[in-house]
């Protein structure tokens, strides 16, 4: 943060301070003047002093004022820039949990409606600072007067505090289930009404129900607010009430005075200026702290966010991850069980296998099996609860997670492109090695879809967010994630259904140029297209978190064991039997009851 | 005004008298509180100095006014802070309302409509908008005109009775300060702030205008990347994998960037012009102190009411700004209301079929596509060209072919979610046209390629119904093959699904959520079932039992499949070879397979791989 954010904050202090003082002196120092029966030439000389002063100094606050905006502007967007270089830097197990979008995303909106939390603070803490500086000055002004006026000041300012203190405990907690009652409502009114939703809307006709779910939501929410605004109201009347009551006692001490003769009518004026002045620093010193307190909670949420994302200690210490050029590594899983945080069942249970270099490895299993966390676990996104992941030998976990992720490369399955030109969504950076990158997008048809656009692979990915974005199909994403699995020069590639999308024409294709794609570099292949272990060197079957059979395709299929069931499953269709739909059918339902 | 403004204005006002009738009234009574209060400390604190001032004081009205002051203005206050969050509810539950219809509106609307980003944009805009604009503005306008009004009349009674008041004695001053002279520079300095403040405000709102309207598309760009890049953390693979958070972070750095400096602008310029506006206003009012005083000096009135007029004259600049602020604000709106009834208004074009479905039509039906082509709005090419078949029910049709052929757009067509340009689709014998397009839509039972699951319970998932029978729906889950799940679920059918809402939501994997959407369609029970890639994340063993239990379930209703899995075809009883948006081929596999077209190559790209020796 710049030092000049604060300090524009700390000037604005005896600006605030300065103004109340001349207003509560000018309109004495003009009764005094006119009582009194000066000359019209002293009333000029103070009215172009005191007000000359009040003038400059509330145009000096107003742009102090405006510069604090301008400021606060940037500051919003470096916080949300800071906040997220928590979140793309942090390690993947540290999204990867229920509450991240939640409080990442309550903490986004925050920074960009509710202003950051450090122009909150700064403000929490000028108002604070400017009561009480000026609580201090108007204490020194009142001497000669009896303190005991201020007793009904502060305890009118106690009383509204202790009420408004309850009514915000009540409605902290009333808030809560608003918000609630709000996401649920807009989740109805934009998240349904949306595009990706209208569809499903349309054809199940849901529109009369959503409208009843709609009106229920509302209903609550609408007895939530009645309940919100009461202890608004609440706290408001208790603020007034000890306004009247203390304002009532001022009057009367002052027009007793008065008419003691120990006072006149311009001091009559200033004193009553000073103390209710003198109130309102209160209050505003009050609230304040309470605000500044507030403040300070929720900046240490921000705080305690960002900590959450920091990467561990140790992995600060690890070590680089240096493979020499063309070197495949030898990838060993030694005894590893692996328990996801949140769940006690472990997904991964002892397992021991050998991924060996230029290998090309097929994993298949059931949904659910365990495939997906074992990916997870050789990328290092996950360390294993028990057991070792070796890399030529050596502890994965000796290493650095970035620095191993740069020998891996590969397609996932729950994820996609990203809302930049396609060229970056490519290649990190958007430097490629142009030779490679054409080859890959050959390898993968794309050639001529990308010839076709305007500007090639600058033309932006994202359609709704920029005007120009291309149109791509299922298919066509997929092609894309396999280019950009295939240019990033890694000696292990991970292929996580890489052509549930595609048709089977390129599908074969692709499985035609396998072995091309897979040359120099140990390949993990997960499809439920069965077919595709035939070009693999070795098969794995996951089940329950264990490989429970491993071979080529030809000795699983001997071994007659459950791949080989899953294998005939899938592949009696495609036989060129005779025996038509009803046979088949038969036999299908005799074996799902075995 | 353009008279459509004109009617909807009117329209516009019966909507919200109708839903609340309590808005306006309250609207006015706030208007008359809000402008009335400030004069109970400005008068009577002025009566209570006058009172000090004078020699010959009265002790006894003294302690009376001294009591009616702060009691008075308790009062006031609470009244206008009743008045104002009662209003603030009126309005809150009004918005609720508005956004409600524009939702309703959108999930009514017809699908070709509602997937136009056009549209998209323009309900987008209208929730936006929530208080500030359209329909709900009004409420706040006539507020703020009323007190305005109000504010004004008050206060300029008292500013002639500041004139009225005459300068006493001799002097020159008091001459100069009874002419009326001194009334025309008064007015000319009171003018200057006031114009100046009035067109600042216009000036700043139209900067912002454009700035907000500039500012739209790079923070389109920001939400996006945020969402796309962070919020979703499953891509967070990817970013991680390619090393990609440096062109993220430097992207979202650049984006806010451009916001950033966007607003800036604004700023600096309302920054110059706010400064400038403090500093006639106070230099006013410094003249005002002056005038008063002078006043006071030469025995026009009392000490008093120098605080009287001083605060009098504020007010009636205030009144001012706020009376060309609203107008301002009401004449711009009116294109506002003008868009919130134009969207509203969008007529469906399915509202036309007036033929009922029959239950006769729902026992035996022929579908017919006859020369039907279809472009998608804004495409090039056709999707669709010059389409014919005929498919009636009890038959099972696999639809085929390559990515981009027109499959999915066949099947988009005969639920009628697009109407073709040129052709027509047939049932026994009518154009689809002519059916009532709800009654139509009941006909099938569909799972899209891309399905959404929503963040309700999973049995209303299910039924799309609050209200379900849960023996249905159970029996429904098992046999899309959910069962062994639902019985791990303790709270079974009412269990939440995703965590947007609760914490104790369930979040569903690719595979159980493809089974919730098979769930869905199976319960709806519709003549017939439309399946659009309904196995792509399910493996071989949920697969086989997916296909065998769909097959009993559509034995005597029609359906047709899409799968790039050939063996899908199998079930069916005709194939249908989609290529570049006609078809190529049809027939049975068998017949098919021997014609050595299309099919054959697509069967064996994939046969061959699981041809056992």
């Amino acid at each position: 943060m710049s030092p000049v954010y604060p300090v524009l904050y700390f000037m604005g202090i005896p600006l605030s301070v300065g103004i109340s003082l001349l207003g509560v002196y000018m309109p004495s120092v003009l009764v005094r003047d006119i009582t009194e029966g000066r000359s019209v030439e002293t009333m000029l000389w103070h009215l172009a002093f005191l007000g000359g002063g009040i003038v400059g100094l509330y145009v000096l606050n107003c742009w102090l004022e405006w510069a604090r905006v301008i400021k606060g502007n940037r500051l919003r967007f470096k916080s949300l820039e800071h906040l997220h270089q928590g979140a793309l830097r942090a390690g993947y197990e540290k999204i990867e949990r229920a509450e991240f979008p939640t409080e990442m995303g309550q903490l986004q909106s925050q920074h960009m409606w509710e202003e950051t939390f450090t122009k909150l603070f700064m403000e929490a803490f000028l108002k604070v600072g400017t009561a009480a500086a000026g609580m201090l000055l108007y204490l020194g002004m009142l001497s000669g007067l009896s303190l005991w006026i201020l007793l009904p000041v502060i305890a009118g300012t106690a009383f509204h505090f202790k009420v408004g203190e309850y009514c915000n405990k009540k409605d902290a907690e009333n808030r809560k289930a608003c918000w609630i009652l709000d996401n649920k409502t807009s989740y109805l009114s934009r998240a349904l009404s949306s595009y990706e939703a209208s569809k499903d809307v349309h054809v199940y006709q849901m529109s009369g129900w959503l409208r009843k779910l709609y009106d229920r939501e509302l209903k609550e929410r609408i007895h939530r607010t009645v309940r919100q605004q009461s202890f608004y109201f609440l706290q408001g009347t208790a603020g007034f009430s000890s306004q009247m009551v203390y304002s009532a006692c001022t009057y009367l001490y002052l027009i007793w005075l008065v008419c003691k003769g120990r006072l006149d009518a311009a001091g009559a004026i200033l004193y009553l200026n000073i103390i209710m002045g003198f109130a309102s620093w209160c209050e505003s010193i009050i609230f304040g702290m309470m605000e500044l307190h507030k403040k300070a909670l929720q900046v240490d949420d921000d705080r305690q966010f960002m900590e959450k994302l920091q990467l561990d200690s140790e992995e600060a210490d690890r070590e680089e991850l240096i493979l020499p050029a063309g070197h495949i590594p030898e990838i060993t899983f030694d005894h590893v069980t692996f328990c996801y945080k949140t769940s006690k069942e472990p997904v991964i249970r002892d397992l021991s296998l050998t991924l060996r270099p230029g290998e090309n490895i097929a994993l298949v299993g059931l949904n659910g099996a365990g495939k997906t966390t074992f990916i997870k676990l050789l990328c290092g996104f996950y360390d294993p609860s028990e057991g070792q992941i070796r890399i030529d030998g050596v502890d994965r976990c000796r290493y650095s997670r970035s620095s191993w992720l740069r020998c891996l490369s590969g397609v996932f399955q729950d994820t996609g492109l990203f809302p930049m030109t396609l060229l970056e969504n490519l290649v990190a950076g958007g430097e490629a090695d142009s030779a490679r990158l054409k080859e890959s997008l050959r390898m993968a048809d794309l050639e001529e879809k990308i010839a076709g656009l305007p500007k090639g692979l600058l033309t932006m990915y994202g359609r709704g967010v920029y005007e120009d974005a291309v149109e791509m199909s299922g298919g066509e994403e997929q092609r894309m994630m396999l280019v950009r699995a295939l240019v990033k020069p890694a000696p292990v590639l991970v292929l996580d259904e890489p052509t549930a999308a595609l048709d089977p024409l390129t599908e074969s294709q692709l499985y035609e140029r396998y072995r091309e794609l897979s040359q120099d570099k140990t390949t993990i292949f997960i499809s439920h297209r069965l077919a595709s272990t035939r070009f693999c060197d070795r098969i794995f079957l996951l089940e329950n978190g264990q490989v429970t059979e491993d071979g080529t395709h030809e000795e699983l299929l001997q071994k007659d064991g459950r791949y080989a069931w899953m294998f005939h499953l899938q592949s009696r269709y495609y036989q060129k039997r005779e025996a038509g739909i009803a046979a088949g059918l038969d036999e299908a339902e005799q074996e799902m009851e075995v | 005004m353009k008279s459509t403004y004109r009617k909807n204005l009117w329209r516009a006002l019966k909507r919200l008298v109708s839903d609340s009738p309590g808005i306006l009234p309250l609207a006015v009574l706030l208007a008359a509180v809000e402008a009335a209060y400030p004069y109970i400390e400005i008068l009577l604190s002025a009566e209570i100095l006058n009172e000090l001032a004078s020699p010959d004081r009265n002790r006894d009205h003294l302690i009376f006014l001294a009591l009616l002051l702060p009691g008075l203005s308790c009062l006031g206050r609470m009244a206008n802070a009743f008045c104002g969050q009662l209003l603030d509810v009126l309005q809150y539950v009004e918005m609720k309302r508005l956004e409600g219809s524009v939702a309703e509106k959108a999930w009514r609307m017809d699908y070709s409509m509602a997937s136009d980003p056009v549209n998209n944009e323009r309900r987008r805009k209208l929730m936006r908008w929530h208080y500030s604009r359209g329909v709900l503005a009004l409420a706040g306008q006539t507020r703020n005109f009323l007190r305005a009004c109000f504010t004004i009349g008050i206060s300029a009674v008292l500013v002639v009775q500041m004139f009225a008041a005459r300068a006493t004695g001799e002097s020159r001053l008091s001459a100069l300060l009874n002419h009326w002279l001194a009334g025309g520079v008064f007015l000319v300095l009171f003018a200057v702030p006031v114009i100046y403040r009035i067109c600042g405000a216009a000036k700043m709102h139209q900067i912002f205008y454009q700035l907000d309207e500039k500012a739209q598309k790079p923070e389109n760009e920001f939400w996006a990347l945020t969402e796309k890049c962070t919020m979703q953390y499953q891509k967070g693979k990817d970013i991680r994998l390619f090393h990609m958070q440096d062109s993220v972070l430097k992207r979202i750095r650049e984006t806010g960037g451009k916001i950033a400096d966007i607003y800036e602008t604004g700023f600096r310029k309302n920054q110059r012009l706010e400064t400038g506006g403090t500093f006639l206003t106070w230099m006013f009012n410094l003249f005002v102190y002056l005038f008063v005083g002078l006043k006071a000096i030469c025995g026009a009135f009392g000490v008093g009411s120098i605080l009287r007029y001083t605060g009098t004259v504020n007010q009636l600049g205030n009144g001012m700004t706020l009376l060309f602020d609203t107008i301002r604000d009401f004449v711009q709106n009116l294109q506002y209301v003008d868009e919130f009834f134009t969207y509203q208004d969008m007529p469906n074009r399915t509202a036309e079929g007036k033929l009922p479905v029959t239950q006769a039509i729902r026992d035996d039906y022929v579908f017919t596509f006859r020369d039907v082509t279809f472009t998608y709005p804004g495409a090039a090419a056709p999707s669709l060209i010059r389409l014919n078949c005929t498919f009636k029910k009890g038959e099972k049709l696999a639809v085929v072919g390559r990515n981009g052929s027109g499959k999915t757009t066949f099947i988009k067509l005969l639920c009628r979610l697009y109407d073709p340009q040129e052709g027509e689709i047939l049932l026994n014998g009518v154009d689809i046209k002519q059916y009532k397009y709800e009654e139509y839509l009941e006909f099938f039972s569909s799972v899209f390629q891309d399905y959404m699951i929503f963040a309700f319970r999973l049995g209303e998932n299910v039924a799309s119904e609050s209200d379900y029978d849960e023996e249905k729906v159970t029996q429904a889950l098992r046999d899309a093959g959910f069962g062994e799940r639902l019985d791990s679920l303790e709270k079974g059918l009412d269990t939440q699904l995703f965590q947007f809402f609760s914490e104790d939501g369930v979040e569903l994997s690719g595979g159980e959520s493809q089974k919730v959407a098979i769930a869905r369609c199976l319960y709806k029970d519709a003549p017939y079932v439309i399946l659009d890639e309904p196995t792509a994340a399910l493996d071989p063993v949920a697969e086989a039992d997916i296909y065998q239990r769909m097959n009993q379930f559509t034995r005597d209703k029609g359906a047709i499949y899409i799968s790039h899995r050939l063996s899908s075809c199998h079930f069916c009883d005709r194939i249908l070879v989609f290529e570049k948006g006609r078809i190529v081929e049809q027939g049975t596999h068998d017949a098919l397979l021997q014609a050595e077209g299309q099919y054959q190559k697509l069967w064996h790209a994939q046969a061959q791989y699981y041809a056992e020796e």
